[in-house]
């Protein structure tokens, strides 16, 4: 048993001021919270120094994007390892932190953590956001259709669509400008808002009161300092040890030259984007605009429909059993749309058997 | 906590703690390595190669030719050459040919014929290439550079 | 905390097992990921910039082909490269690798670095395919060492490619088909010479013809298409601009004698005429006397009114060209045949299209609408149709496809012994022997194409016919003969309604058609047969 060094003196270092002097030992459970968020943190952790890494040898201009992206998976020593950790990673973080949207929604009383759900939001849209910008950096085919095929997706939205298009591709379509724009936003815009929103995030848990817990607490307390910091290290090597060994194996995707003219026959779009893509194909109006507005306004106003019940903490412990399966129907829906989209599809977006 | 800490357990505990420092700082150290060996790579791309001078017919017995626009000039002994940076080590201007040497006209560094430094704010002497004739051309390669003149002969 | 606690212990085993998986997934990572193969990744990479055109241009390339002509790194394991051979007056120095040999030049990979596979827009040209590059600096001039591309350029307008595919500064040329001026910017060798060689391969409806090409020739003009990039070398923007709206469509000469014109237009590169056969399209030898130069005039005018799917382009030429033309058609046309018995008369009318063993697949068959009707194991469909149609469709053609009449040629005998010939030796059936049909139900007076209708023709209809009717639905290229066009309005313009209801009923035997007798009720038959005039009758 190794031993509390540190006490709880006047000398409190960074890390002590995040998190709380005690925790209780439900916390500490790892079926609790299964240490997503810390998963979420390591690969943003991740990101930001490979992402810094990349900024030094990439050139966000359209004739020599492409140029660069190869200079780097295969004339820098250790430029594609690089690379993949950064692929891998933004990847990574978008399914962690669903997963972590999942767990918080079914497990925790929101009702009460209103603006931190929101806080959380924020943070998976410029997830999304950030993954979209940074898929069109390379500029060979595959990430110049989807970004194509993403933004005629964001067309559909009556007021904004036009308004995202316009801003985010710099014009009505990808051209020059939108690849500026697009580097833009990936390395100087989004990262700081991921700064500012992390640190509110992580603000508001401390300020309510750490993880929402059965009361009155029938649990017994145990000091943060070694336990959780032990816990939160050990969470964050594995992450970081499991992306590393993946970086190995799985290749960022390197395709041909963008060229405008020859689009590939499926043109899909990146792959969170494809239960999107999906619906679309079956109605413009339901797919693009309808359903995803309805899930966004689901997003946010469904703590505010759950009636409050102080002790229903855990998995589907509280009553609002109908918003939940609502959020259920949500996910499922959205997984299986996705396997269909990347999977089952094949030319002219018909039904083909993957195997 | 108790007091009572029995020998056993604090070994067991030193144990512990040295394996985990050990392993993360030993790895955390591999991958800095790994990081760093990226960022200073860029020098590992080298402009370096072999560049067409003149017919070696074109340089008279016993001149110094220079050729500006590719910062070298051509000198020749007899039937020997060698090619010799005209960049000035001091702050890089082009220095003119004389008969005793070199002179740079920005802050009046004077150089040898052999490339070493007579006087002036210049501390290192020019540098040599290494030369080739191939097909009655001169070839130098722009990523050799020597302190002492590098000959071959016309044959 | 004086209440003794359960301290939970296993937290350290993880945090020591994590430290060990950690410290093991960076060795591995690192001796995984350090290059140990490819060394030249070890060492330093050649990073040269050459100045091509003002557009600077990066390249690793010498990095593991040190002999551009001397060895720019000494390995550790020789490499032993043959030098470059000597391209005087070019330099390798100053012109690079990828400005004539492609590939990607920033890339150190032996897969990327020679162009990735997909379109192969950018993989390496060797040997003697790097003449497809000559023409993006040169001018279009006969050239040293480029002659196959120059044969590709001439052979580009030899066989009449210009006629359809538009190609920036080329003196004329059409805009039936896709416009070639950068098709080298997106295309790689490979692939225009399979785009040439099997044009329905990609996309599988393209209506070009298979011009009949010797591989040389594909791979000449193949040269040549590649050498058409978007910013060629030996164009500034101005110039470009200048040449992209130069279009000399008429020359400005007092037009020659009409068979100048003929050969000018390259109508036989495609058209037959008399020894000279493009190998495409019809026999123009003594079209004029079968059908009225009005007709051909027409004709000239907008193919794909008279034979609506025709692949016929719109020939671009003055009225005076036209009519020299037409005159020659006229004046020239003539059928001789030394021994008019039906074997050679068969031979010499019908084998282009309906094949000389009567299968239906004559040499230029698929680049006509609709397909020819198949003789051979065909019974099925000879025993339904009346015996005075038959002979209808030969004396007097049949409208809206390439089936020209022939009774201004053939005497009444002969075509009843062509007939004769074509019913014994290959549909293999007596020509009396006719199926005897149920009677359709009653016809009903003014019937309207109802909601229930259309349903039933999204149902049944529409998978093979279209939407509109245009007889191109999802799944047309899956039957042979084609489903019929339903706007073919010259065709259905010469049809009875009777017809068509029949072949709803019983359906069409010989072909996809299924009998939709037991499908449609009946009182909706007529209802669908006005659905199909409706079809026809919006494009006129």
């Amino acid at each position: 048993m190794l031993k509390s060094t540190k006490q709880q003196g006047t000398k409190r270092n960074f890390i002590d001021h995040i998190h709380p002097p005690s925790v209780r030992s439900r916390t500490l459970r790892p079926w609790t919270t299964f240490g997503l968020g810390i998963a979420a943190l390591t690969c943003l952790f991740v990101l930001f120094l490979t992402g810094i890494t990349l900024f030094l040898y990439y050139v966000p201009e359209q004739s020599k994007a492409y140029e660069r992206i190869l200079h780097i998976t295969t004339g820098l020593r250790f430029g594609n390892l690089i690379r993949n950790l950064h692929y891998l990673a933004a990847n990574g973080l978008i399914i962690i932190t669903s997963l972590h949207l999942i767990r918080v929604f079914l497990t925790s009383e929101l009702r009460q953590r209103y603006l931190n759900w929101l806080y959380g939001l924020v943070l998976f849209t410029l997830i999304l956001l950030s993954n979209f910008t940074g898929y069109i950096l390379p500029w060979d085919q595959i990430s110049y259709w989807a970004i194509k095929i993403g933004a005629s997706l964001a067309g559909y939205f009556p007021v904004i669509g036009g308004f995202v298009q316009n801003f985010l591709l710099g014009g009505e379509g990808i051209g020059p400008e939108t690849l500026i724009r697009a580097f833009a936003l990936h390395v100087g815009v989004f990262p700081p808002l991921f700064i500012l929103f992390v640190a509110l995030h992580l603000w508001r848990i401390r300020k309510d009161g750490g993880l929402t817990h059965p009361s009155p607490s029938s649990d017994t307390t145990l000091p943060a300092n070694p336990w959780l910091y032990r816990l939160e290290f050990s969470v964050f090597l594995l992450v970081l040890s499991v992306l590393l060994v993946l970086s190995n194996f799985i290749d960022a995707p390197v395709f041909e030259r963008a060229n405008s003219l020859h689009p590939p026959n499926p043109a899909k779009a990146p792959w969170y984007f494809i239960g999107i893509q999906e619906l679309v194909s079956y109605s413009a109006m339901f797919g693009g605009v309808i359903i995803p507005l309805f899930m966004l306004a689901f997003f946010i106003i469904a703590p505010l429909m759950e009636h409050s019940q102080k002790q229903a903490v855990g998995f589907f412990m509280n009553k609002n059993l109908w918003v939940k399966a609502i959020f259920i129907l949500i996910i499922v829906s959205q997984i299986v749309l996705i396997i269909i989209g990347q999977w089952f599809r094949g030319k002219n977006w018909a039904f083909i058997m993957p195997f | 906590m108790t007091k009572q800490i029995d020998n056993k357990s604090t070994r067991r505990e030193w144990l512990q703690k040295g394996l985990i420092y050990g392993a993360v700082g030993t790895a955390s150290a591999a991958l800095a390595g790994i990081f760093i060996d990226v960022w200073f790579s860029a020098s590992r791309f080298t402009t370096a190669r072999w560049v067409n001078i003149a017919p070696a017919s074109t340089i008279p017995y016993d001149m110094t030719v220079p050729f500006p626009d590719k910062k070298i000039a051509i000198v020749r002994k007899n039937s020997r050459l060698a090619a010799v940076s005209l960049e000035c080590t001091h702050l890089g201007c082009l220095v003119t040919a004389t008969g005793q040497g070199f002179y740079c006209p920005c802050h009046g560094s004077f150089f040898g014929s052999q490339g070493e430094v007579y006087s002036g704010p210049a501390t290192r002497s020019l540098p040599w290439y290494t030369v080739r004739i191939h097909k009655n051309n001169i070839w130098i390669h722009t990523g050799s550079k020597q302190q002492t003149p590098f000959w071959v002969t016309i044959g | 905390m004086k209440k003794k606690t359960p301290q939970p212990v296993w937290i350290n085993y993880l945090l020591l097992g994590a430290a060990g998986v950690f410290f093991l997934s960076v060795m591995f990572t690192g001796w995984k990921a350090y290059p140990k193969q490819n060394h030249v990744m070890t060492q330093y990479i050649a990073d040269l910039t050459i100045n091509l055109t003002g557009l600077p241009i990066r390249e690793h390339c010498t990095s593991c082909h040190p002999a551009g002509r001397f060895p720019l790194i000494i390995s550790r394991k020789k490499r032993q490269d043959k030098p470059h051979p000597d391209i005087t007056p070019h330099l390798t120095e100053e012109l690079g690798c990828t400005g004539c040999h492609l590939g990607e030049g920033m890339a150190v990979d032996p897969n990327i670095s020679h162009g990735l596979p997909g379109m192969g827009a950018r993989e390496v040209l060797k040997k003697k395919d790097v003449q497809a590059s000559c023409y993006t600096c040169h001018k279009l001039a006969p050239l040293q060492g480029a002659k196959l591309a120059w044969k590709g350029y001439k052979l580009f307008f030899e066989k009449g490619c210009d006629t359809c595919h538009f190609v920036d500064g080329l003196e004329l040329a059409g805009r039936y088909g896709p416009e070639l001026s950068t098709i080298g910017t997106y295309l790689g060798l490979k692939k225009i010479q399979e785009s040439i060689k099997y044009p329905k391969n990609d996309p599988v409806n393209s209506i070009m013809p298979r011009i009949p090409l010797s591989s040389s020739q594909i791979k000449a003009i193949s040269y040549f298409l590649k050498s058409r990039t978007k910013n060629p070398a030996h164009l500034t923007p101005m110039a470009r601009n200048a040449l992209r709206s130069e279009k000399k469509v008429h020359s400005g000469q007092e037009p020659s004698t009409g068979q100048n014109i003929f050969k000018d237009k390259k109508c036989m590169a495609c058209h037959q005429y008399g020894d000279i056969d493009g190998g495409v399209a019809t026999d123009l030898t003594f079209i004029a006397q079968m059908r009225s130069k009005s007709y051909l005039r027409d004709y000239l005018r907008n193919p794909q009114k008279l034979v609506p799917g025709a692949i016929m382009p719109v020939i671009a030429m003055s009225p005076v060209e036209e009519e020299k033309i037409l005159d020659f058609l006229v004046t020239s046309s003539y059928f001789t045949l030394k021994k008019r018995d039906p074997k050679n008369l068969y031979m010499a009318l019908c084998q282009r299209c309906h094949a000389a063993d009567g299968n239906g697949m004559g040499i230029i068959y698929k680049n006509l609408s609709g397909l020819p009707r198949p003789f051979l194991k065909n019974s099925d469909f000879y025993r339904s149709v009346p015996q005075s149609r038959i002979i209808k469709s030969v004396e007097s053609g049949i409208p809206g496809s390439a089936m020209p009449p022939y009774d201004k040629i053939l005497s009444k005998a002969e075509i009843d012994s062509l007939l004769t010939l074509i019913f014994d030796s290959f549909i293999g059936l007596k020509r009396d022997d006719k199926k005897k049909f149920a009677t359709l139900p009653p016809e009903q007076k003014n019937p309207l194409a109802t909601k229930h209708t259309k349903k039933l023709y999204m149902k049944n209809c529409l998978r093979c016919h279209g939407k509109f009717g245009t007889g191109t639905g999802p799944e047309y290229l899956e039957h042979t003969p084609r489903p019929r066009n339903f706007t073919n309005n010259v065709f259905f313009n010469d049809i009875e309604d009777k017809r068509i209801a029949r072949s709803i009923y019983d359906g069409v035997p010989g072909t996809s058609m299924p009998p939709f007798k037991t499908i449609v009720p009946d009182n909706e038959l007529w209802n669908l047969v006005t659905m199909v005039r409706m079809f026809s009758k919006n494009d006129d």
